[in-house]
């Protein structure tokens, strides 16, 4: 299955595969790295997240780390989950620029 | 505090569904209390366990039904996955419809007895939900009302515009009229002479032309076709409008036809071919208070009741009573009032009666049907406990087991659900002629789908919930036992066994019922049939004619003895006689045309109402009705003084105590001081206004003695060595007299008396269709429940065998216990069918509601059945080879 059939993706899909992509981590993990990152305080709720998570992890976009334990699982992404985040990156760059001129004829006007 | 939350928070998430919970449950608690522990602020932590608590349910939610419905990868396309990853409920489909193929008999006596009830059900109800409970198709149904008391006059009709509680109100005359064909014999058909406010009232529409307004309330030379009429004698004739038309000899302009949807209201206008048309306001007979001719339909005004209305018709009684002293009272002297009443009461009345009846069947009826849905999944469902152990074991949770056996239930629902829905189809249509004949309303009767919806829904839901059990029954089992037990589940079974014999017996007991009042009903219906009437049907024919111009007075008898000469002739016709009406003309409780009151001795001795037939002196004997004492009058042309008159046994006995003493007596009748007449014969009884009636207690008397002009007249033929081609010769020595004399039907005899069996006969089939359904389905009950008792007892049975038990020994046994659950339920049957026999009582004819041989035969019935359907089992388990069955455990 290719990336761009995944898209667009949710926001908050966004933002988590993007902290993977930085680095595996656990759950609590990316709840505070979601946070910090986002600055506009999206605040994730633990059960909606391992819902997401376990997603995700079908889809294929993570997999469990290798020093993932028993308890505490740790999360990385896998090639076609940075696919993913290149494809809907690109997509939304495609939007923005198609957007923007629109923008400023607004602004001018 | 943090413990406290994480602690309620894990709880909570002890009801995600188990796959969720087993991965994830505890790590999800452990991130909260991080979450929390890390946070800096009180309020960050409220919002934090804000977030986190108010945002379960919905998590919850969706994981149940991604565990239920199959996840599907939310974010990604689902019909680019079809390939390679069947959707669960497709794939549960496959399963359900392959694991139905594997028992093909549970899967088609389950689809047929589910179609079976639900289409007996739905046909039923449709019908009665069609005559009964539907509103009247007119604007404001619920303010019309119509006025009791029969028709009533001119004076009371122009009284009706100064009652204030209606709004408006209209008054029909509705009568056999002869339409003037250029070349042709005359037609008949039905005029209805009326206000024009009838079409504004009961909401008409035209489909061509225009309807009566108000303006034409005093031109009676204008009319309306209906629907039917312009189809049928004017061929659909799209120009028919403003042609003229001759009724009745009077020229009448067609101004314009009915809308085809228009019902046209029941019991104020018949079902014929009509001509509708404003009364006409000169017509002396409508100033005459007496002269009672008018049906009359009004609508409440708004904010009026019934009660107000009726007491300013108390009061319109008064004026008219003050206006014409005396002539609006009874015999005993009271006011004649004329109270109204809702109009849908009027036109269901008659029927409802015997509807609710078939109200009580449809409920039991769908009963049966949902306890033999119920027992056939339980059977189902018990025998696949090993089959729901194995999934169980291979992973399969309560919910997804629960989704498998919902599919199948549905899939069996639905087929059942599409054959009872043909079923209630064809049924509909194979009664449809019996309905508009029997039925008011229902004329316009087709499938109901709410009806199919709710029967059906009934049925699948049924299914659902015991076709659920077996999963049920798995939770909390332990696995590995239910999958080497067959010895410890027989008992575990014991308390579904129960529950599944009782639905047996309460099928029979329920099936019980109703063919004991199918037995009720049909033997009613042939003790009816098997009346003797009093009077030879056959080789005889009947023929009513209707003079277009009323034969000038004291000319009636001797025009209609011109005809009778003139039918005399053909051959093979041996006696004519003919008489106001003939018998079984007026049939289902109506009578015509002269009813009175007869008295002997002083005015207070009344015997009551009496029918007079005044009838040509060879009547009795064309009839074949047997004269027992006494003489006919002679014919002659003038009436001698006296008036000589033939006395029916039952009302010579009750007067005169016997047939013998009645001759010679003189009798007086009704008012009419000079209305006496002399007993000279008495007839044996007849039961003249149909099967279902008394004896007709009735007077005789020569036709030329008929004190009021008359224009109708009914032929009676008797002809045994009729020629084919009869009909045509009649009409043809009619006409050699009477050219334009109109003959709408020349019939045997027999005809009438079938139709005056009509409706009985159309209760008694339907009585019957639902005992066969019932009888059907407590069969199919008894026999897929000892089926699955001999399949659970086969090891049982094959050890038995193995040992050398006879073939016929275990026959017996698996017979015996059938036959036990039959007489359990039918003992319990009986006792309710007794209990509601009563309710028959207004229905039953010829035998008591409490009848012995229908109840002997609905036992007998039903015990056969039940024997037979334990038999094949029966066989079924003396069949099995012994070796193979133990081999198979």
């Amino acid at each position: 299955m290719d990336a761009a059939d995944f898209l667009p993706l949710a926001a908050r899909d966004l933002l988590i595969l993007t902290v993977l992509a930085d680095a595996p981590l656990h759950g609590y993990g990316i709840i505070k790295a979601v946070e910090s990152r986002s600055r506009s305080g999206v605040l994730l709720d633990p059960a909606n997240l391992y819902r997401v998570l376990r997603r995700m992890r079908e889809q294929g976009w993570i997999r469990e780390a290798d020093d993932s334990d028993e308890r505490r699982r740790t999360h990385a992404i896998t090639p076609l989950g940075r696919e993913v985040v290149r494809a809907e990156v690109e997509r939304l760059e495609r939007l923005l620029r198609e957007a923007r001129p629109a923008l400023s004829r607004g602004g001018a006007g | 505090m943090t413990q406290v939350w994480t602690r309620l928070y894990r709880l909570l998430l002890s009801l995600l569904p188990p796959r969720a919970r087993g991965e994830d449950a505890d790590e999800i608690a452990s991130v909260l209390g991080e979450q929390l522990e890390g946070a800096d602020s009180a309020g960050l932590r409220g919002r934090i366990l804000w977030r986190a608590f108010a945002r379960l349910p919905r998590v919850l939610v969706v994981e149940w039904i991604d565990d239920v419905w199959g996840e599907r990868p939310r974010t990604g396309k689902p019909k680019g996955t079809g390939r390679w990853r069947m959707s669960r409920w497709t794939q549960r489909g496959r399963l359900g419809v392959r694991s139905l193929r594997r028992s093909p008999a549970f899967a088609w006596s389950s689809i047929l007895l589910i179609g079976l009830g639900v289409g007996a059900v739905t046909s039923v109800f449709t019908v009665v939900d069609h005559v009964v409970f539907r509103p009247l198709p007119y604007p404001a149904e619920d303010r019309l009302v119509f006025m009791t008391n029969g028709s009533h006059s001119g004076p009371t009709l122009r009284g009706l515009d100064g009652i204030q509680s209606i709004d408006r109100w209209t008054a029909v005359y509705d009568r056999d009229a002869n339409l003037e064909v250029p070349g042709g014999d005359p037609l008949r058909l039905r005029k209805a002479e009326l206000t024009p406010s009838f079409f504004s009232m009961f909401g008409a529409r035209p489909a061509l032309g225009r309807l009566l307004v108000e303006a034409d309330r005093d031109d009676p030379s204008l009319a309306v076709l209906t629907h039917e009429a312009w189809t049928a004698v004017w061929g659909s004739d799209p120009d028919v409008v403003g042609t003229s038309i001759r009724l009745d000899g009077e020229l009448l302009e067609v101004v314009g036809v009915l809308d085809d949807h228009f019902v046209l209201p029941e019991g104020l206008v018949g079902k014929r071919l009509h001509v509708l048309h404003p009364m006409d306001w000169s017509d002396p007979s409508l100033e005459d208070p007496q002269s009672r001719q008018h049906a009359v339909v009004a609508r409440l005004a708004k904010g009026a009741t019934l009660g107000s209305a009726n007491a300013e018709l108390t009061r319109l009684a008064e004026e008219l009573d003050v206006r014409y002293p005396g002539r609006l009272r009874t015999r005993d002297g009271n006011l004649q009032q004329f109270p109204f009443a809702p109009l849908g009461e009027y036109t269901v009345r008659r029927a409802a009666r015997g509807l609710n009846l078939f109200l009580v069947g449809v409920g039991l009826l769908l009963l049966v049907a949902c306890a033999n849905v119920a027992h056939l999944f339980l059977a189902r469902g018990i025998a696949r406990a090993q089959e729901m152990a194995v999934r169980r074991a291979l992973g399969a949770g309560t919910l997804a087991l629960m989704a498998q056996l919902s599919v199948e239930s549905a899939l069996v629902g639905l087929g059942g659900a599409a054959v009872g829905s043909a079923l209630a189809a064809t049924a509909l249509a194979a009664f449809e002629p019996w309905l508009t004949v029997s039925l008011p309303r229902g004329a316009a009767i087709s499938l109901d789908l709410r009806v199919l919806g709710f029967a059906a829904a009934l049925a699948v839901g049924t299914a659902f919930v015991f076709g659920l059990l077996p999963a049920l029954r798995t939770i909390g089992r332990n696995v590995g036992e239910s999958l080497r037990g067959t010895g410890r589940g027989v008992t575990q079974n014991r308390r579904i066994h129960l529950l599944r014999n009782g639905l047996v017996a309460g099928e029979v007991a329920l099936s019980l019922i109703l063919v004991t009042m199918s037995g009720l009903l049909l033997r009613s219906f042939l003790e009816m049939t098997a009346q003797d009437p009093g009077i030879r049907i056959e080789d005889t024919w009947v023929m009513p004619v209707d003079f277009p111009v009323q034969p000038a007075s004291g000319q009636y008898a001797r025009v209609m003895g011109e005809i009778r000469a003139s039918i005399l002739e053909v051959p093979g016709v041996e006696a004519v006689t003919f008489g106001m009406e003939g018998p079984f003309q007026w049939v289902g409780g109506s009578t015509c045309c002269w009813g009175t009151s007869v008295f002997i001795g002083a005015e207070d001795e009344s015997t009551g109402p009496t029918q007079v037939h005044a009838v040509e002196a060879s009547f009795l004997d064309t009839y074949g009705i047997e004269l027992l004492a006494g003489r006919v009058w002679p014919r002659s042309e003038t009436v001698p003084e006296p008036v000589p008159a033939v006395l029916a046994d039952a009302l010579a006995t009750r007067l005169f105590g016997s047939a013998e003493a009645a001759v010679g007596q003189t009798i007086r009748m009704g008012g009419r001081e000079d209305a006496s007449a002399r007993v000279v014969g008495v007839a044996a009884d007849t039961r003249y206004y149909g099967l279902d009636q008394g004896v007709d207690e009735a007077v005789f008397l020569p036709v030329e003695a008929l004190p009021f002009p008359l224009d109708i007249g009914t032929f009676g033929i008797f002809a045994p060595d009729a020629q084919p081609g009869l009909a045509r010769e009649l009409r043809e020595a009619v006409w050699r007299v009477q050219p334009t004399l109109p003959l709408p039907e020349v019939v045997p005899l027999d005809t009438w008396l079938r139709e005056s069996a009509a409706r009985r006969r159309f209760a008694a089939l339907l009585v019957v269709f639902f005992g066969s359904v019932a009888l059907a389905l407590a069969a199919g009950g008894l026999y897929g429940t000892l089926l699955y008792a001999v399949h659970q007892r086969r090891k049982e049975l094959g050890i038995r065998l193995a040992l050398g038990a006879g073939r016929n020994r275990i026959e017996q046994q698996v017979v015996r216990s059938g036959l036990l659950l039959a007489a359990v339920g039918a003992s319990v049957g009986g006792v309710a069918a007794l209990w509601l026999g009563g309710l028959l009582d207004r229905f039953v004819f010829g035998v008591g509601t409490q009848d012995p041989v229908s109840f002997v035969v609905a036992v007998a019935l039903l015990m056969g059945t039940a024997g037979v359907a334990s038999w094949i089992p029966a066989r079924r388990a003396s069949s099995t080879d012994p070796l193979q069955t133990l081999s198979a455990e």
